[in-house]
């Protein structure tokens, strides 16, 4: 699964290795990004989490499972190539299709530029294979 | 209520979720405002009770009362600098041992005592209530038996002017006992010392740390909540009991104030002939009181009187595609029409709209269980059966964040002749399947 983020001159693909996108408890979730027509200098930082949300009729709630900081200071290179990652799917929350409540999975890269506003592109998956739920 | 609702919002001024005073000055203030209103209402109330009190007292100590015949009433008009004023007198015929004596009394007519009116069809509106030939009780001073007094009444708009008070009262307390409940659920700091601490979780079943499932709540251990049939017994989800508290307490301050009203109106009617509408007013609150109770009544009767429900489980968390073992015990003296229990699934969302936070709550899923119709419950000996319970392969496990769960419950569902419907929950957690995959 792929996901292209563009601006005017510029874009961010953020790609997981699993095609349909459908996860495990235990799994492994594994990626890569790589960024086009950025260069050096107005690159401030990315930010890459594994994160779950809650969509729906309540106040959206959000937990976050593993988060990667990258600064072009500490991390001289070149990200015009892949960046790979990868995580350990945890066992719960899994995702959730309710009526009131919908629980969400993303992979969500954010590009920190300088003089310019952030760059953020996220990728969609799921925890578990439960089915919608249904009215009775 | 809903976390971080605030009667007075102001105090915790909301910018998205951001605040910009601290909940525990807020807290405080609230407490203080409605502490104000109900010191109001005391001194209201106590202020109106006193100046009745006065108003049915002997008008100072050693008069005795006397039954005194009205030979005639008038209105006697004063001039001063501002008008006539004018003053209803009757002339009361009345016997002191021996003796018997006429006097003109002015009687009170109102809380506050006034003699002089300046209307005419007040004055006259006064007099209205005596009739010549009738008998009223007077008090007289035995040292000068031609000074004497008539009780006062109270006018029926008196009961109005409590209301006020009352209502202030009503609105104070329950302000205060909800504000420190409300405090509790927040556990704000100040409350905090004094409440038990939340339990900390043990390690699981599979080796693996509770703090491994931050969004899952932790479910009883046998150890916790030991069953007598089966594993672990389920407690029952509360049913409110703060709420049904602060009712019962309203419900009798206001029946225990209506009746009193309702005594003193009565016995002033039937005594002195004083306004029967007033008497009939109050009659009303008292029947709305009446009607309150039965409804009060009927609420906890439906909550606790059915007899206690017992619960229990073999095992606990629950895992999709498991089998487990139930048992119920129903208690009461009742005979039922039908009695069922279900696994059922409810979605739990809070939310904001503007200032208020808001819960809804929906049932998504009802898995039945048991089921047994027309039978009789004796008192002593419960209604016992055992069943099983089969968690499909695909449901959602237990859930819980900040603002949004997802809680799965064993509901009791009790139909009683000539009762609501009687629903009682026992809150099961649900997780995940063991192997991590669920059967497709």
């Amino acid at each position: 699964m792929t996901i292209v983020t563009r601006g005017f001159d510029s874009g961010v693909v953020l790609r997981l290795d699993r095609e349909h996108g459908v996860y495990f408890p235990g799994d492994t979730l594994s990626g890569q990004f790589y960024l086009e027509g950025i260069s050096r200098t107005e690159l401030g930082g990315a930010e890459l989490s594994v994160l779950w949300f809650t969509e729906g009729k309540g106040t959206s709630d959000l937990g976050i499972h593993a988060v990667w900081r990258f600064q072009p200071e500490e991390c001289p290179l070149d990200w015009r190539w892949p960046q790979r990652f990868s995580t350990i799917i945890p066992r719960a929350p899994w995702s959730y299709e309710g009526f009131l409540i919908k629980i969400r999975w993303v992979v969500r890269l954010r590009i920190l530029l300088r003089g310019k506003s952030d760059l953020i592109c996220q990728v969609p998956f799921k925890v578990g294979n439960l089915p919608p739920l249904t009215l009775a | 209520m809903g976390r971080g609702r605030r009667w007075f919002p102001f105090f915790v001024k909301k910018r998205g979720e951001h605040r910009t005073i601290s909940a525990r000055l807020a807290l405080w203030l609230e407490c203080g405002i409605f502490a104000l209103i109900l010191a109001a209402g005391l001194i209201g109330l106590g202020f109106l009770v006193s100046r009745i009190i006065r108003l049915y007292s002997p008008p100072q100590e050693g008069f005795l009362p006397v039954w005194a015949k009205v030979l005639k009433k008038e209105v006697q008009e004063h001039y001063s600098g501002e008008g006539p004023l004018y003053e209803p007198r009757i002339l009361a015929e009345y016997h002191l041992g021996d003796k018997q004596f006429q006097a003109w009394i002015t009687p009170k007519h109102a809380p506050l005592g006034t003699a002089l009116l300046s209307e005419r069809k007040a004055a006259d509106r006064v007099l209205r209530k005596f009739q010549i030939g009738e008998y009223r009780l007077v008090y007289v001073n035995p040292a000068e038996p031609l000074k004497a007094e008539l009780l006062g009444e109270i006018p029926w708009w008196t009961a109005l002017i409590a209301f006020i008070p009352i209502s202030l009262i009503v609105l104070g307390g329950s302000g205060l006992i909800l504000a420190l409940l409300h405090g509790r659920n927040d556990r704000g700091p100040f409350l905090r010392s004094w409440l038990p601490q939340k339990r900390r979780s043990p390690p699981m079943e599979d080796g693996t740390a509770g703090h491994l499932w931050p969004t899952i709540p932790r479910p009883l251990s046998p150890q916790e909540s030991p069953g007598v049939r089966l594993a672990i017994r389920l407690p029952a989800r509360p049913v409110g009991l703060a709420g049904t508290l602060i009712s019962l307490l309203a419900c009798m301050l206001w029946n225990a104030l209506s009746l009193t009203l309702a005594a003193w109106s009565g016995m002033s009617w039937w005594l002195w002939r004083a306004d029967w509408s007033f008497f009939a007013f109050s009659l009303s609150l008292v029947l709305i009181g009446f009607f309150f109770a039965i409804l009060l009544l009927r609420h906890i009767l439906r909550q606790w009187a059915v007899g206690i429900t017992i619960m229990e489980i073999s095992d606990q968390p629950l895992r999709p595609g498991e089998r487990y073992q139930l048992y119920l015990a129903q208690f009461g003296s009742v005979r039922v029409n039908r009695l069922s229990i279900s696994l059922v699934c409810e979605e739990r969302a809070v939310f904001r709209e503007g200032t208020e936070t808001r819960i809804e709550v929906r049932q998504v899923q009802k898995l039945p269980l048991f089921r047994r119709e027309a039978f009789l419950i004796r008192s002593g000996v419960p209604f016992e059966a055992f069943f099983d319970l089969e968690l499909p392969p695909r449901v959602m496990h237990s859930f819980v964040s900040a603002h949004n769960q997802i809680a799965w419950a064993l509901m009791l569902e009790e139909v009683i002749p000539g009762m609501p419907i009687v629903r009682r929950y026992f809150p099961v957690i649900v997780f995940p399947p063991f192997s991590g995959r669920v059967l497709t």
